[in-house]
């Protein structure tokens, strides 16, 4: 048991760097072996964690604390796989319709589960004033990775994979827009009641708040009393 | 080997400055920024308050990043904070702000590893320059781009508004009175000041923020200041640091806070002439002579005349000194905004004789307020 654990982390180490040096190994790897879905799972997952941690300032203002927060970390990677099931589903698609290439489900999910391994560095959004620019330049990253993935599923060469993914981009935007309301709906209240929170305090509404008359002359008769 | 160290202590970095808001979220999600709680006096400052005379307008002191405590800051800032209260009379000048918590928290204070910082405090004392003593000053850094992010900055200023304020209440400063509030921020310190402004300045009565070397961002306490100045060396390569670092000082975002307020005429740029940042020739430097100064002054005697100056000027301070003892320093707020990484010895720009400001500073009741 503890060995099959021991290597299950040393597969998920070898599958995170090696898609983070955008390694074909890696691609050759899970297009092979259709049990690599438990790494892939793990690698979106933790990219998921990461990703909410590095944005978790909308946690704490809206003062989620303590089980749940960890709760909230925990679900945010459960909807990641989700949203990554359904991306590969697309990808998929506007692969199998672009270049006709018989290629399975499975391994497209895969392997674009396997673009989320730089998010996995997510955590460093948090980082005050180059935060957010690090968060671009991981997604940039996992960009990267996708496109590669794709050329290397569907043999297509950069522009094609290009074309693929935005083909996709349209795709799911549309999908959001139309019949994924509901989902999209259901995954918000399921958010809601995991967080315990609306979520709708933002930075800027704290500011607002406190900086109107009203807010400081609550601080200040505060300081009277 | 090699490789594999840098990368560690590049990661290690980069986990500490993730860390850095945490502090400040972790109070804010435990409810620690209700106003009504956090304000509160205890029964014995409220007593000790009225005891207290009005004074003629309150001066708080907020340290750079050297700082470990609100009692404890770098030993060349005390002479310096003694002249300050000399050269103000009728003003109260309140020194013991910690600005890099929001809690007012020293390092040294009731935390996690306080332990460490007490021995860090110990080496410093020995050895100022000690490379132990960068820790401080890397630690507080990173709670200085914490008030400049947006995304962190509303709840941090906050909390540094409400122990500023508590300090305030402390000193005998009664809100009704309507008495001026000036915010002395000396590098980092400039930042907190101008962002604690935000809420600060729904209080009645003027707020003015004086930056010393400051590293300033387009922060949004500048929609609410009533007047910054900011003082600089020409040998002062740090304070320039935010005119790069932080996109809404560059003069293509006219509608940035920092821009918006250039434009308002808020902000007036002083030179001081070769002062450095640190070390010999900074702007509390008192035994280090100015080169080519008519009245042979320290630096720090020249830093604290300007303070002195433009208080004067706004009609803060009411007791002030001769004017014949005060130089007027060269106004260049109309050249936009410093050189960035402006570095060398610049003597040669010291004015021979003193020159007049070139922009209208408003006087309290002519200032703008935005509440």
């Amino acid at each position: 048991m503890l060995e099959n654990i021991s290597l299950y982390f040393e597969y998920l180490w070898k599958g995170i760097i090696y898609a983070l040096q955008l390694n074909p190994s890696a691609y050759e790897f899970v297009i092979t072996y259709p049990q690599s879905k438990w790494v892939v799972f793990g690698i979106i997952f933790l990219a998921g964690v990461a990703t909410l941690l590095g944005q978790s300032v909308v946690l704490f203002l809206n003062r989620v604390r303590g089980g749940r927060f960890f709760f909230s970390l925990v679900v945010n990677g459960l909807m990641f796989i989700i949203s990554y099931f359904v991306w590969g589903a697309i990808i998929y698609i506007a692969g199998r319709f672009l270049f006709q290439e018989n290629v399975t489900f499975g391994s497209m999910f895969r392997l674009v589960g396997l673009s989320t391994a730089p998010l996995i560095f997510g955590f460093f959004i948090l980082i005050p004033w180059m935060g957010p620019f690090l968060g671009k330049v991981l997604n940039v990253w996992s960009f990267l990775i996708l496109i590669n993935v794709v050329q290397f599923q569907f043999e297509s060469g950069f522009w094609g994979a290009l074309l693929c993914v935005g083909l996709g981009w349209l795709l799911m935007n549309l999908l959001s827009n139309t019949i994924g309301k509901p989902i999209i709906a259901v995954r918000n209240r399921i958010w809601r009641r995991v967080t315990g929170s609306s979520m709708d305090a933002t930075a800027q509404d704290i500011l607002i708040q406190f900086s109107t008359d009203k807010g400081a002359s609550t601080m200040v008769e505060g300081g009277k009393q | 080997m090699i490789t594999l160290l840098i990368l560690g202590a590049v990661l290690l970095l980069f986990a500490a400055a993730a860390l850095a808001p945490l502090e400040s979220l972790s109070w804010w999600a435990g409810g620690g920024a209700t106003p009504v709680e956090k304000a509160t006096l205890t029964e014995e400052e409220i007593a000790k308050e009225a005891a207290i005379p009005d004074a003629d307008f309150y001066l708080l002191y907020l340290s750079g990043i050297g700082a470990i405590s609100g009692t404890s800051i770098p030993d060349e800032e005390y002479p310096f904070l003694e002249g300050l209260a000399k050269k103000l009379p009728g003003g109260k000048v309140i020194t013991d702000i910690y600005p890099y918590s929001v809690t007012n928290n020293g390092l040294t204070s009731n935390r996690m590893f306080s332990g460490v910082w007490r021995q860090i405090e110990k080496m410093r004392l020995k050895n100022p320059n000690s490379v132990m003593a960068l820790i401080v000053n890397l630690r507080n850094v990173f709670q200085l781009f914490v008030s400049a992010d947006r995304r962190y900055g509303p709840v941090y200023n906050l909390g540094i508004a409400n122990e500023t304020y508590r300090g305030l209440l402390r000193n005998g400063y009664r809100p009704e009175s309507g008495r001026p509030i000036v915010i002395l921020g000396w590098s980092g310190g400039g930042q907190i000041a101008i962002g604690s402004v935000t809420y600060l300045a729904a209080l009645p009565g003027p707020i003015y923020v004086i930056s010393v070397g400051g590293m300033l961002s387009d922060d949004v306490g500048f929609d609410k200041v009533d007047h910054l100045w900011h003082l600089y060396g020409t040998a002062d390569p740090v304070q320039a640091l935010g005119g790069v670092f932080f996109a809404g000082r560059w003069p293509i975002l006219p509608q940035s806070p920092w821009n918006e307020a250039m434009a308002n005429g808020k902000i007036d740029i002083m030179c001081l002439g070769p002062y450095s940042h640190n070390g010999k020739g900074n702007y509390f430097d008192m035994n280090e002579k100015l080169p080519n100064d008519k009245r042979q002054r320290s630096y720090g005697e020249k830093t604290l005349d300007t303070i002195a100056y433009i208080l004067t000027q706004q009609d803060v301070l009411k007791q002030p000194l001769p004017l014949s003892n005060v130089d007027k320093p060269v106004d260049v707020s109309h050249f936009i905004d410093p050189p960035p990484l402006l570095v060398g010895n610049a003597t040669d720009d010291l004015p021979s004789a003193p020159v007049e400001a070139s922009t209208t500073v408003p006087t309290p009741g002519e200032a703008d307020r935005d509440n």
